[in-house]
């Protein structure tokens, strides 16, 4: 257990700046920019919708994913379990579902391929000609 | 009979399960709960942390474990991108000192576009800037909401119609919710066969979330009513303002009623009365930090019950898994009536519920969905005023302070 936390702190530190992260939508999708506060926005659930009013729906990598940390921390200031203390506040009060969780990001570009509604994060060397990239985590 | 539903749905749920079952993630089981023991050192009277509850820490018990502890379970259901449903229960110390759960919330859900959706069912409560998950110890900062302005609305749930919209407007996120319908709580004693309803409830709220910061105003108005075979009955106070006669022992004989009053019975015995609350909440949250303020009002028809302002401002850092934070609070009840008569002023005198307090505390996150919490709150109620406690015993002094001691442990699934 502590072995394996050490070696992904140690993961995490040799990642993060090899490791280019983007936030991706459908080619079908007509957007072709978003800003960090819209990011957040959807990521929070606070918005259902792109700037278009077409639906909207963020795609989540699993809990102990380095991307997904890696993401919230930097284009929400938020670490995981502040996260989860958000999603509680709207899943328990019946607002909102956080969102789908998907668990590769070559999964996370299949789905935002076919589906102008869905947006990831994922490494951008994950990025097929399927998917646009509207923003650059870091 | 709230069994008895909780069942009926859970079946329904999972009949509609069975012949769905191709739908993937159709249905989610999630649940929070929080395990707390509670010391206070006011021994003459019980602290509580809902008005509903009959007794608590303090004079009942030493050490209270079950006065902020509490277990929910819910489920979702996503049908298709239109209709979806959810169903929380919750056990928590009631009225009648039992933890028997109760249905928190039961509703139908419809997209009718992405950004506008209508709720048919049981709903949160949402007065208040967090009621809606007040019962969720793991989402707040605190081991319980402040009593001032959380503790006097018995109320959990609306049964109606609410309907919500959702907007970017520029940078900012707005949100709009108006819901109809009525609600209802049993009160502590259990003898009493006391309850508050709101019937007519008409609520509007607009939230709205620019970058870290988020704003928040709420209006609801009601017609509410108490009923209690105490208070309503042939000994209690109203009996006795609508008696033109009474029975005078020295003599044995039926004399006048000095007290007699129809107007003032009618004016104070809460039936159908208008009921108002509102509220106004901040909260500025850049990850490192966090600041919510809310302040709150209760008004409405003239018979000085339920008319208060309160509010608290909770400051918090977070250093890692550990977060710090501190809350003032306060309550302060409208002036106190001026009319003489003895019976009046009674009723009125035990409804002061006015207080002020001061609690600092630490979250610790110390492990995936588990938050551990210890808080220390200063409490002083105000002159005349018992505060948030209940159970009074000869000798409790009004206007006294007092401190609450707590630790809770915060969980969700």
């Amino acid at each position: 257990m502590k072995i394996n936390r050490i070696a992904l702190a140690a993961l995490c530190l040799m990642a993060l700046p090899l490791m280019a992260q983007v936030v991706i939508i459908s080619v079908k999708n007509p957007i072709s920019k978003m800003t960090k506060d819209q990011v957040a926005q959807l990521y929070l659930g606070q918005v259902h919708t792109f700037i278009s009013g077409a639906q909207a729906e963020p795609l989540d990598l699993g809990e102990d994913s380095v991307l997904r940390k890696t993401f919230y921390q930097v284009s929400l200031n938020k670490a995981p379990a502040q996260m989860k203390a958000y999603w509680a506040k709207l899943e328990f009060s019946g607002s909102a579902r956080s969102p789908r969780v998907v668990l590769t990001s070559a999964e996370v570009v299949k789905l935002v391929a076919e589906n102008p509604k869905y947006l990831g994060y994922v490494e951008a060397a994950a990025v097929t000609s399927g998917v646009k990239v509207v923003y650059a985590v870091n | 009979m709230q069994r008895r539903i909780m069942c009926l749905l859970a079946v329904g749920l999972a009949g509609t399960g069975l012949s769905a079952q191709s739908e993937t993630g159709m249905f989610k089981f999630s649940g929070f709960g929080t395990l707390a023991v509670t010391q206070s050192s006011e021994k003459k009277a019980d602290f509580i942390t809902n008005y509903s509850q009959p007794n608590g820490a303090g004079f009942s018990r030493n050490l209270d474990f079950g006065g902020d502890s509490s277990l929910g379970g819910q489920i979702d259901a996503t049908f298709n991108e239109t209709f979806s449903a959810v169903v929380q229960a919750i056990s928590e110390r009631r009225y009648d000192a039992t933890f028997t759960p109760y249905l928190n919330m039961a509703h139908l859900k419809i997209n009718l576009t992405p950004s506008l959706s209508v709720q048919v069912g049981r709903m949160p409560f949402s007065a208040f800037l967090i009621s809606q998950y007040q019962k969720v110890g793991y989402a707040t900062p605190w081991v319980r909401p402040p009593v001032e302005v959380y503790q006097f609305n018995p109320l959990n749930a609306v049964d109606g119609v609410g309907l919500t919209w959702r907007v970017p407007v520029g940078e900012v996120a707005l949100t709009g919710q108006a819901v109809g319908g009525s609600s209802s709580a049993r009160l502590a004693p259990k003898s009493e066969n006391a309850e508050f309803k709101g019937d007519d409830i008409v609520s509007a709220s607009v939230s709205a979330a620019y970058g870290n910061a988020t704003f928040r105003v709420f209006h609801l108005q009601m017609k509410g009513t108490i009923n209690s075979d105490r208070i309503d009955g042939p000994a209690g106070p109203f009996a006795i303002l609508r008696s033109p006669t009474m029975y005078y022992p020295p003599l044995g004989v039926m004399v006048p009623n000095p007290y007699y009053n129809l107007t003032l019975a009618d004016q104070f015995q809460i039936k159908k009365d208008k009921l108002i609350y509102q509220s106004v909440g901040f909260n500025y949250d850049p990850g490192g930090w966090f600041l919510m303020i809310e302040e709150t009002r209760e008004s409405g028809d003239e018979n000085m019950f339920l008319h208060f302002t309160a509010g608290y401002a909770t400051l918090g850092v977070r250093f890692g898994d550990w977060t710090p934070y501190a809350t003032a609070g306060w309550k302060h009840t409208t002036s106190p009536t001026t009319n003489a008569n003895p019976v009046v002023n009674a009723i009125i005198s035990t409804m002061n519920t006015a207080q002020s307090s001061y609690s600092a505390g630490v979250r610790w996150d110390f492990h995936k969905n588990l938050a551990l919490k210890v808080q220390h709150d200063i409490v002083k109620n105000a002159i005349g005023s018992s505060g948030a406690l209940t159970a009074i015993q000869l000798g409790f002094k009004t206007g006294e302070s007092y401190n609450l001691s707590t630790v809770a442990l915060n969980f969700v699934f």
